[in-house]
């Protein structure tokens, strides 16, 4: 039986898979987190973005075997009172929202680099996750108030 | 998660409901459910619109699909407020599918067009106050006093006289006693007494779709369920290569955790696994052949071509109005051409189907119920009462979930196999096997001569058009934004925006193997392009202004809300101020005419690279008049997502079509627009106590001609050339190349 460790949000799982086995596969299909989504499988929608040790990545596009010693954090591992998910519910993210955890885990992965980015870094770093209902401007209002609410909390807290 | 533990078994619910049902007339008729039931929660909201229970709950059951455009909390809030509900004691539930759901025009149960709101107000307001009546009734004899002394307030019902007071809760049981009143003897809400009609309350679906546990189509899961791929013919009209042999079987079969391959109609072949990677190898491994299809060399130019030459025959007549005998004056023309569009919805088509003896279950992201439902029947030989939808959230809808064909082909892999199916539509099969917006071209002649006005108007437009199942053809959905056709024969008038001599309206219909369909705003894509930049143009030729021209020529007896619409853009977006010389100002406005209609306007404003042709949209204005308005955050957000899509589709978007079938696969031969090109959007939202009109479908077709009129203006403020942009998309190329054979001023 092939069977692979894998760290999502602080919790060991084994998964039935073998090491080449895509990521999103193995995190929404074989453990049911399915609050990571399948958009495109081929690392040009980022709806399928999770962090690898705090760097966001497309876990279509990734194997099972290279994060198997890494920490792996899903939407799932966001609390809900945390500054991103705050940020987003005040912003009011008011479309179908298939595309808002891969917003959320990018906007994460990217405000671990810098705490109090400009218009220009946002956009940067969000432009690689579409959205087709059109989200935009409200994802970068978003992305600057969760950097407030993020400065704003305790380092521990984050 | 899985989706035994979400149907919560056989709850026991104490309660009564409220059931509206709409008759083949239309009419209304409601039902009372007794008190004490001992029901599967599962079967019994089946038609109910509203229950109560005694531990005070309201549950509000919607029939509409929530695709992001936030049914599931403007509905019941229309229902809470009628019910003088407390909003934080209401729930809401998706509906199974049945006809007490159906849409009172359509006569199907279906998320279309816009039309939650506008076809469903009044029987939402009905229902609230049908039940709210019950509920002071049953308090008024509890207390044997009479009914004219009690009043209902925020899930109480109250009589002042002597202070009594009782809850919905403690109502419910005495209520579902009664008989239900008459239409008559309800008494609707004047809108000054509205408790939420009108707010913008949190969105109810948004917490879970954030914590990352609301379900999608494909967040469910059965026991034993397998993963599906289907490989579809890659040609319009291809068959497979050989009758026998066409694929390799044995090697799909062979590879670990497929379990089966199942041959299906339209020579398509589908591939069930344990696993969705076994799912991929196996698909991989049929290695399927097909011919070259029906139209081996078919391209865009070809389709293009098949255009080109309909624009050169007569059209059909479809208004011909006012006197063509005046003399004409200065002319402007143009010839409009836009491409084949798709829905490329984030969550492509996907469902979960188990088909057992004496039931099917389908959960899907479906926009069409009622289709799913008789689809399935046929399928599965089941009566139709058999087939439960379990309709999940939709991750975009569009239009494209209108269709039953993916729900179709999950419910017959279900059957063939005798397996719980999880059907996956990779992106490349969601852009590869679409239904998409017609490609279109469009002739477009005006005249206009000073002290007179605008003499005539000449539109001619040509595409495919829109087939019904049952043979009809939507000749409406060809012309819509130009004037509105009417959906029957004998209905046609005018609702062209200006005031015009003599409009001549007119068609041609080709027939080309791209299957083509309903994309959010459907016609008013092309034609409102057509028109706005044709208006643009006429008054540049005039030498007036575009705001003033639109002004002085609208049609203010038929349109007196465009008026003020107008203004209000205006004001809004600094028009009568001078523009820093890099940055253009356009604008476009239109009647989105279903009934009960809504209003836009939009001013863009944009700059240009003369260079490379690139356009740059930095801020938008919107002003939308939709009527009354349930919940105007929503609306906001409709008009900003729906001028992002628009502007996608008018800068970006082309379907490529080559070797007779569609070309492009995934989002980079299929681009959409991405964050760093999004403008900032400022959305006002008109008061308005009109009915309630749409306002989803409304939002795209402004931004592409308010950014073309925009682009006219800056580059001939650069340069002094006149840059009519009448082909979409707008790509830099196509600027380039418009601009080097444009005229100097
Ligand atoms: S699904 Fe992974 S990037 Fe689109
Ligand atoms: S909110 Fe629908 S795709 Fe982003």
């Amino acid at each position: 039986m092939p069977d692979v460790k894998l760290t999502i949000n602080g919790q060991v799982h084994r998964v039935n898979v073998t090491e080449d086995e895509i990521l999103l596969w193995a995190i929404r299909e074989h453990l049911r987190l399915t609050g990571t989504k399948y958009g495109c499988g081929t690392g040009l929608c980022g709806a399928c973005t999770v962090l690898a040790d705090g760097k966001a990545i497309r876990a279509c596009t990734e194997t099972v075997g290279n994060n198997k010693d890494k920490q792996i954090t899903t939407i799932e591992g966001i609390a809900e009172d945390h500054p991103l998910k705050r940020a987003w519910m005040e912003v009011g993210m008011d479309q179908c929202a298939y595309c808002q955890p891969g917003q959320i885990m990018q906007a994460a992965g990217f405000l671990r680099t810098v705490d109090n980015p400009d218009e220009e870094e946002i956009v940067a770093a969000m432009s690689a996750i579409l959205c087709r209902c059109g989200t935009y401007p409200r994802i970068k209002k978003a992305v600057h108030l969760a950097a407030k609410l993020l400065r704003e909390t305790p380092a521990d807290k984050r | 998660m899985t989706a035994e533990i979400s149907r919560r078994g056989f709850l026991k619910v104490s309660g009564f409901s409220v059931a509206v049902l709409l008759t083949s007339k239309g009419c209304r008729q409601a039902v009372v459910r007794k008190g004490q039931l001992d029901v599967d929660t599962d079967a019994y909201p089946a038609i109910a619109w509203i229950r109560i229970t005694p531990d005070n709950h309201v549950t509000v059951i919607v029939g509409r699909s929530e695709l992001g455009q936030g049914v599931h909390t403007s509905l019941p809030m229309i229902i809470a407020d009628e019910l003088e509900a407390d909003w934080n004691r209401v729930k809401v539930e998706m509906a199974p599918a049945g006809k007490e759901f159906w849409d009172p025009v359509y006569q199907e149960q279906s998320t279309i067009s816009s039309s939650s709101v506008r076809h469903m107000w009044t029987d939402l307001r009905e229902a609230g106050a049908a039940m709210r009546e019950l509920l002071v009734r049953a308090a008024a004899r509890r207390w044997q006093v009479p009914r004219e002394q009690c009043r209902a307030e925020m899930q109480r019902v109250i009589h002042a006289a002597s202070g009594r007071s009782a809850t919905y809760g403690e109502l419910c049981l005495a209520a579902a006693e009664l008989p239900l009143p008459s239409k008559s003897d309800l008494s609707l809400k004047d809108p000054s007494q509205f408790r939420y009609i009108g707010t913008s309350k949190p969105r109810i679906d948004i917490p879970g779709k954030l914590a990352g546990t609301a379900q999608y189509g494909m967040d469910v899961f059965l026991d034993g369920m397998l993963y599906a791929l289907v490989a579809r013919p890659p040609a319009f009209g291809a068959t497979f290569a050989t009758a026998i042999g066409a694929y390799d079987e044995k090697a799909a079969r062979a590879v670990p955790g497929v379990r089966d391959v199942v041959r299906l109609p339209g020579d398509r072949v589908a591939v069930c696994a344990e696993t969705p990677s076994a799912a991929f190898a196996g698909k991989k491994a049929l290695a399927p052949r097909w011919t070259g299809g029906s139209h081996p060399d078919l391209d865009n130019d070809a389709l293009d071509k098949v255009l080109d030459d309909a624009l050169q025959k007569d059209g059909i007549t479809v208004l011909d109005e006012g006197d063509g005998a005046l003399s004409p004056g200065l002319e402007v023309s143009g010839r409009f051409v836009t491409p084949y569009l798709h829905h490329a919805t984030i969550e492509p088509p996907t469902c979960l189907v188990r088909v057992a003896a004496d039931r099917c279950d389908i959960w899907a992201p479906t926009q069409i119920q009622s289709r799913n439902v008789n689809a399935a029947a046929k399928i599965t030989g089941l009566p139709a009462d058999k087939i439960h939808i379990h309709t999940t959230y939709l991750g975009g809808g569009f239009g494209r979930k209108s269709y039953g064909d993916f729900v179709d082909e999950g419910v017959l892999i279900a059957k063939k196999t005798g397996q719980p199916i999880k059907l996956l539509w990779t992106r490349e099969d969601d852009i590869r096997h679409g239904i998409y917006l017609s490609s279109s071209t469009a002739m477009a002649k005006a005249h206009y001569k000073s002290g007179v006005g605008i003499t005539s108007w000449k539109h001619k437009v040509v595409c495919d058009p829109i087939k019904w199942e049952d043979g009809g053809t939507d000749v409406h959905a060809t012309v819509e934004g130009v004037i509105n056709k009417g959906r029957s024969r004998t209905y046609a008038r005018s609702h062209f925006l200006y005031n015009v001599s003599h409009l001549n309206v007119s068609y041609v219909h080709t027939d080309r193997p791209v299957p083509v369909g309903y994309l959010r705003s459907v016609g008013f894509f092309h034609n409102v392009f057509a028109v706005e930049t044709t208006i643009d143009a006429l008054a540049f030729a005039a030498r007036k202004d575009p705001l003033q021209f639109r002004l002085d020529h609208l049609n203010r007896k038929q349109h007196p809300r465009a008026l003020a619409l107008l203004n209000r853009v205006a004001e809004m977006s600094g028009w009568t101020k001078k523009t820093p010389e890099n940055r253009g100002m356009g604008l476009a406005h239109y009647y989105f005419d279903r009934f009960p209609g809504s209003y836009l306007a939009q001013v863009a404003e944009v700059s240009v690279d003369i260079q490379t042709g690139v356009i740059r949209v930095h801020r938008v204005f919107c002003a939308a008049d939709c009527g009354t308005v349930v919940h105007p955050g929503q609306v906001v957000a409709q008009v900003e997502g729906g001028t992002i899509m628009g502007l996608s589709m008018a800068l970006k978007e082309r379907l490529l079509v080559e070797a007779g079938g569609v070309k492009a696969s995934n989002y980079h031969d299929y681009p959409i627009l991405r964050m760093d090109e999004a403008p900032e959007i400022t959305v006002h939202v008109m008061d308005s106590r009109e009915p309630p009109g749409g306002i989803g479908d409304a939002s795209p077709p402004l931004i592409g001609p308010a950014v073309a009129n925009a682009v006219f203006d800056v580059v001939r403020r650069q340069t002094g050339k006149q840059v009519r942009l009448r082909r979409l998309p707008l790509t830099p190329p196509t600027v380039v190349q418009t601009l080097r054979k444009a005229p100097g001023s």
